[in-house]
């Protein structure tokens, strides 16, 4: 992390720490498409027992919204790789079958931005 | 015989599995580290209980790529006894070596308990000196130990008498009342069709001696030392 400790880059704002920063420097390379944005939506399938998504949805009815019917809960990752080649997307599908989803339990949706 | 712990970043039941096999059965026992390659010359190989990787992503989701997997895939593949407890059972159905998941426990509460688990099938390696129905008492400790699989699996893993126990009441009777998390059937532990793999959420190597509350995790152990012909030295 030398260029955010370099002083001639000391009066670039640091927001949020030096995370920001760094998306901020790498916008720039994204734009040029060596950088891919991918968003993996895993959700827990249908007849898997969700039973935080039901303690949440209990929660949501006794702050004042009992007309909720239903809640389930899932994750969401945010990725970004340097390869946006065109082996990267079918490379993603494997990792989310492999590794960041459990296809037994759960079903996930890729989505590729830009 | 040998037998191998298999240590992954943040097992903690590693060692109360080497001083079950080693001290109370006086079986030679290495530590395995999660990034070694062999598993040549084991005779047992047991993934051990604990929270590998933080639980992070899924339990068991990221132990399962550890590079000692291969050897762990290759051996069981090749028939050698593996045991998965708790974590490790995690890690056996992640890597798909077991079949079905284990979520969040329907209560949602992290469950630390003796109960009492009936013993279904004893032709296999692990449970050949139970009787069917006899009723074990064994902890339990874990927030994710809720079975599930499609019905297709189930009806596979009934035919196929793949079921070894159940969670049950102290009578032996399997009931809603008597399953703590939710678990399919009440499953606290299959084994694979070859008979080769078991996994389970309790904790036999925490029932070892009478001095823990319970020593009917011992019929396990006794029954893969039968299975291998091999008498208990200690």
């Amino acid at each position: 992390m030398l260029l955010i400790s370099h002083p001639a880059l000391s009066w670039m704002p640091l927001i949020d720490g030096k995370w920001n920063l760094w998306i901020e420097l790498c916008t720039p390379l994204f734009h040029l498409g060596w950088l891919m944005k991918a968003r993996v939506t895993v959700m827990p399938k249908k007849s898997v027992l969700d039973p935080q998504g039901v303690a949440v949805r209990d929660a949501i009815s006794h702050h004042g919204f009992p007309q909720i019917q239903s809640v389930r809960i899932g994750k969401v990752m945010e990725i970004e790789i340097d390869d946006a080649g065109p082996q990267a997307e079918a490379r993603l599908h494997e990792i989310c079958t492999d590794l960041l989803s459990n296809p037994v339990i759960e079903d996930y949706v890729l989505q590729i931005e830009g | 015989m040998k037998a191998a712990v298999i240590r992954f970043p943040g097992s903690n039941c590693d060692q109360d599995c080497h001083y079950a096999l080693q001290h109370v059965f006086g079986i030679p026992t290495d530590y395995v580290w999660h990034k070694d390659s062999s598993l040549k010359g084991y005779d047992l190989v047991v993934l051990p209980g604990g929270f590998s990787y933080g639980d992070y992503l899924r339990c068991g989701a990221i132990a399962r790529f550890s590079p000692i997997m291969k050897a762990v895939v290759d051996y069981a593949n090749h028939g050698g006894l593996l045991m998965g407890i708790c974590n490790g059972f995690q890690v056996l159905t992640e890597s798909r070596l077991l079949p079905g998941a284990l979520v969040r426990n329907r209560s949602l509460h992290f469950i630390c308990e003796h109960r009492f688990l009936r013993v279904g099938a004893t032709d296999n390696p692990f449970l050949n000196l139970a009787q069917p129905g006899q009723v074990l008492n064994l902890p339990i400790a874990h927030g994710e130990g809720n079975y599930t699989a499609d019905q297709a699996t189930l009806e596979e893993l009934n035919a196929n008498r793949q079921i070894l126990v159940r969670y049950c009441d102290a009578n032996g009777t399997v009931s809603d009342a008597a399953n703590p998390n939710g678990s399919l059937n009440n499953i606290a532990g299959i084994c694979n069709a070859a008979r080769n793999v078991f996994g389970l959420m309790p904790h036999p190597e925490r029932a070892c001696e009478a001095r823990l509350g319970s020593e009917d995790g011992n019929v396990i152990f006794q029954s893969i030392l039968n299975h291998l012909g091999v008498r208990a030295v200690a």
